[in-house]
């Protein structure tokens, strides 16, 4: 455990009420924190991922003769905070056994340059991610396979340094090793390291893989298959899930929306078992990745229904949600917190950043938070986040309000919208079939002036 | 030979009467007209002298010492077009070397239209001479560059030659004459990739039949080296088996589609075309309108091989539909957008076969465009600045099929440089390429009498012949060398009825054609090309 998740622990004062709803941090299933809302996010599902890799949802076995099935991708698509690198983190400890799969997770912006990526970059940390964990469980593959990766991949190396030397770069060194996992994984280690370093080494390399893309797909396959059928052997887990999160951390949308299309491209030939999380500005790039893929939203937990109605399972489980990071005895009332719930709109990380907003404002001597002190956090928030709102934004929320009051459907998608949603001024459930403007919005002057 | 060189230079003699200082600038289409006008002027005025001057290879200090030397008489100023140029790569960079030799050029145009007084001292008739390929605004160019210099012109001249058709031999025509891939698997020479190969077969024989996604992954790689190493009929039986093994319509799909292409390699049309259809069939199931568009595609190809030509494009234009709607619904997907480039190459390739030449280059323009905007989204993407190259070129093909030799010479050289760029990222993937290209636009010049042709010629053949000597037991490398031998008889024989060097060109050609059936006695094209020299040697020798 890091020293962070050291700290990461139950708030009973509060001065470690800001380490309780530090919202960066991920909690595991294993954790105390950590509050299951599958079956309260309306339209969702979790067994839906299950059964899309054809896992049975309730004993967690795969059910399908391992070496014959096809290999689904799919894309968990949901907005910031919406709990998408929790619900992954669970699903990868429940399928990790040695009757489903042998899952590698792998966190892009931990792993890989986030201002510069591309999707070569990503396979090529899926193959080093793969190999790390092999390595942690000390399996031996066989010497043939990887004989010939690793010959592929210095053959490519060569020419990578080739394409460096022509314009005065420094080339990439890599010995001669008599070829092993742990040999490979240097390999694989350096070019990574090269991905993340300087511009110009990391565009060659890219260009020699995405050059040669129909063969490094080939010894990609190869070697998942072979890892597989070595996995079956020792009983360790039938088949490979790779769970790649984090995209929406890079650095720019237009980084984004060039790996997601750069995915749909190519993904038709790496063949094995993924799920990556999709930001939700890239869910208009639906229609292309459902050509190849499984596309399934991860909506933001509804608490209030379309026609007002509050939904009481999903309120209780934000207060659970709530009690396991702080304890009750913080708050001047169950008030206060279940106004933070309401004014969080089914967001996990809205509702945390609010408690931090309220804790700002409290009285350290007296050792609680206040409604009053909410209030203020809210508003402060509210004046912050509401600030930047055009004309043609508040007209659009206009729109909005009165189709929910008026309970018509939805006005049509266009690009104003999804940047609405992108900016989390407006909030999502079910399957984007129900939106509504975000709570602390709603409560923003700018917003009362305009829409009302 | 019909032209205007009577007509347009009588002009000409009657200004050269009396000696003074001359500018001249002589337009021609052929490089005849040159030699044929420089002969008549030495001639007509036997009594002046005459310096011939090289302008891409020369200085202005060159030039100018050359002139004030010769006192009078006449300075032909050959490849004049030269100084109207400018090297860039592709993205519009300038290395060193081209930032040299652009100085060059300016260097040129500026002193001489600094000196221009000092030179009309001279009794001395410069004479530029500015090939065809320099397009109709060569005069404003030349105007905007060295503008008191053209202010004191005297003549432009013309000259047009009626081009003669080029007596193109049919195997030209039908030989399959661009870049065949070759995969990075195993390695770069054949030993590694039957030791590759080896290593598979091994794999396969260790790994239980229910292992059917890896025995996938190795199948496929074992019929791509099979291929790659001449063993067409095991590649066959490979695929077969995969066929039968595989039950996702997909995976089926696209085996069907690879056994189509070995059968048509083996010269199994018929074969093929059975394989391509049943392919379509898997259409059905996989209810997607990309593969029906690949479908249609190989359904074309296989169509030209059987020489059904109208079957061929109706194919064709059925893959282009399916691909341009794709392309529409989906316009950043670059699988869809590569789709629809093969599509229009194809279409461009059919329509040039059945000699309905405007049409076939309608189709390479778009397919340029189609190329010029991939690369603008993605400019490290080699393979679309590969296909601006290709695009370039064929239309340059169509140029030269057209008669238009300085249009042809104008994209053959877009494309050379292109290649010159892709050679120096990728050696092994562009030298077929480029040194193909240096053939083309070698034999273009040829055909224009332009000596140019004959370094280019020898550029290319060395290029063949390191590529060949790299990797001395690969069958597509030598016969790409003996191609080149074919290629370059022809031309002698074509262009300058140079019998004896052509015959010599053959006999290469036709001994290596004859080593490669030895080992791949199966092998379609091979047999076919060797046929086909060993006639055209027997016309030469009748």
């Amino acid at each position: 455990m890091t020293n962070s998740m050291n700290q990461f622990k139950k708030a009973t004062t509060l001065s470690e009420f800001y380490n309780a709803v530090d919202f960066n941090i991920v909690v595991t299933p294993d954790h105390e924190f950590f509050t299951e809302f599958s079956d309260v996010r309306g339209d969702f599902e979790d067994q839906m991922i299950y059964k899309s890799f054809k896992v049975n949802p309730k004993t967690f076995v795969y059910s399908q003769e391992p070496g014959l099935s096809t290999k689904p991708n799919l894309f968990l698509a949901g907005m910031r905070g919406s709990g998408k690198t929790s619900e992954l983190a669970k699903i990868s400890k429940k399928l990790h056994n040695k009757n489903c799969f042998f899952c590698v997770t792998c966190n892009l912006d931990e792993g890989l340059s986030t201002d510069n990526m591309e999707y070569m970059d990503i396979v090529i940390f899926q193959m080093e991610r793969l190999f790390e964990e092999l390595e942690k469980i000390g399996l031996n593959i066989d010497n043939g396979t990887i004989t010939s990766l690793q010959s592929w991949f210095s053959e490519r190396v060569k020419e990578i340094n080739h394409a460096i030397k022509q314009e005065n770069g420094f080339e990439m060194e890599i010995g001669a090793e008599t070829p092993s996992l742990f040999s490979f994984l240097k390999i694989a280690a350096k070019l990574k390291s090269n991905l993340t370093g300087s511009r110009e080494n990391a565009d060659k390399i890219r260009m020699v893989f995405r050059n040669n893309f129909t063969d490094f797909a080939r010894k990609f396959n190869e070697v998942i298959e072979k890892v597989s059928i070595t996995l079956r052997e020792i009983d360790f887990a039938r088949e490979i899930l790779f769970i790649i999160d984090g995209l929406e951390k890079t650095a720019t949308s237009e980084v984004r929306k060039k790996v997601i299309e750069e995915i749909t491209d190519r993904i038709r030939y790496i063949q094995v078992n993924t799920i990556f999380t999709l930001p939700i500005e890239l869910m208009s790039e639906r229609p292309r990745l459902i050509q190849f893929s499984k596309v399934v939203s991860f909506p933001f937990v509804k608490i209030v229904e379309r026609d007002g109605t509050k939904v009481a399972e999903a309120i209780d489980r934000f207060r659970q949600f709530v009690y396991r990071r702080i304890d009750q005895s913080l708050f001047e009332s169950t008030d206060v917190v279940d106004k933070a719930i309401m004014m969080a709109g089914g967001s996990p990380r809205e509702l945390l950043r609010i408690l931090q907003y309220a804790n700002l404002y409290a009285d350290e001597d007296a050792g609680v938070i206040t409604m009053s002190n909410l209030d203020k956090g809210i508003k402060k928030l509210a004046a912050e986040d509401s600030q930047f709102l055009t004309q043609d934004d508040l007209n659009k929320l206009k729109e909005l309000k009165e189709a929910n009051i008026e309970n018509r459907p939805m006005p049509p998608y266009n690009e104003v919208w999804q940047d609405l949603l992108e900016k989390q001024i407006v909030l999502e459930y079910n399957d984007g079939t129900y939106k509504r403007v975000r709570p602390v919005i709603e409560i923003s002057q700018l917003y009362q002036y305009y829409v009302g | 030979m019909l032209d205007n060189y009577t007509e347009e230079n009588q002009p000409l003699f009657k200004l050269l009467r009396t000696p003074a200082f001359r500018f001249v600038v002589v337009r021609f289409n052929h490089y005849s007209l040159v030699k044929q006008l420089q002969s008549d002027l030495r001639a007509q005025f036997a009594d002046r002298k005459v310096s011939i001057i090289n302008t891409e290879k020369a200085t202005y200090q060159e030039i100018l010492k050359t002139y004030l030397d010769q006192e009078e008489g006449f300075l032909f100023l050959e490849n004049f077009e030269d100084i109207l140029k400018r090297d860039a790569d592709s993205q519009g960079k300038v290395s060193p070397e081209m930032a040299k030799n652009n100085q060059r050029r300016s260097s040129i145009a500026a002193g001489l239209n600094m000196r221009r007084d000092k030179l009309a001292k001279y009794p001395i008739a410069i004479v530029a001479f500015v090939f065809a390929s320099a397009g109709e605004l060569y005069a404003r160019s030349l105007m905007e560059k060295m503008p008191d210099l053209w202010s004191f012109r005297s003549l432009l001249l013309d000259l047009k030659q009626e081009q003669e058709a080029s007596t193109a031999k049919k195997i030209q025509q039908e030989l399959q004459w661009e870049p065949t891939p070759v995969s990075t698997l195993g390695g770069n020479t054949r030993e590694e990739k039957l030791s590759e190969l080896n290593r598979l077969l091994n794999e396969v024989k260790a790994t239980p039949n229910t292992e059917t996604n890896y025995l996938r992954t190795l199948y496929e790689q074992i019929a791509e080296l099979q291929k790659e190493t001449g063993q067409y009929d095991e590649a066959i039986k490979t695929i077969n088996s995969l066929i039968e093994k595989t039950e996702d319509p997909k995976f089926k799909f696209g085996f069907l589609i690879s056994m189509g292409d070995l059968l048509r390699t083996r010269g199994f049309f018929d074969n093929a075309l059975k394989i391509f259809i049943e392919a379509k069939h898997y259409c059905k199931k996989i209810e997607e309108d990309y593969p029906l568009g690949i479908v249609h595609q190989r359904l074309g190809d296989n169509y030209v091989d059987l020489e059904i030509s109208d079957k061929a494009l109706s194919n064709y234009q059925q893959a282009l539909s399916i691909m341009q709607k794709l392309h529409q619904t989906f316009p950043y997907d670059k699988i869809y957008a590569d789709g629809l480039s093969i599509s229009l190459f194809k279409l461009g390739n059919i329509y040039q076969k059945i000699n309905q030449l405007d049409t076939a280059l309608d189709y390479y323009f778009k397919g340029l465009e189609l190329s010029g905007s991939l690369y603008n989204s993605d400019k490290g993407n080699i393979s679309y600045k590969n296909g601006i190259a290709i695009s370039n070129s064929k239309i340059g093909d169509i140029f030269f099929l057209l008669k238009e030799f300085d249009r042809a010479i104008v994209y053959y050289e877009i494309a050379l440089s292109i290649f010159k760029e892709l050679y120096k990222i990728d050696r092994s993937k562009f030298q077929k390429a480029l040194a193909i290209n240096y053939l083309k636009l070698g034999d273009t010049y040829f055909t224009l009498g332009n000596r140019t042709a004959l370094s280019h010629f020898k550029t290319g053949e060395k290029l063949f012949q390191e590529l060949s000597e790299q990797d001395k037991s690969n069958l597509d490398k030598k016969n790409d060398l003996a191609f080149l031998y074919y290629k370059l008889g022809n031309s002698f024989y074509d262009k300058q009825n140079d019998l004896q060097t052509a015959k010599t060109y053959f006999k290469q050609a036709q001994k290596l054609w004859e080593e490669l059936v030895a080992t791949s006695p199966n092998h379609a094209e091979f047999k076919k090309n060797l046929e086909q020299v060993k006639k055209d040697l027997a016309s030469l020798s009748e």
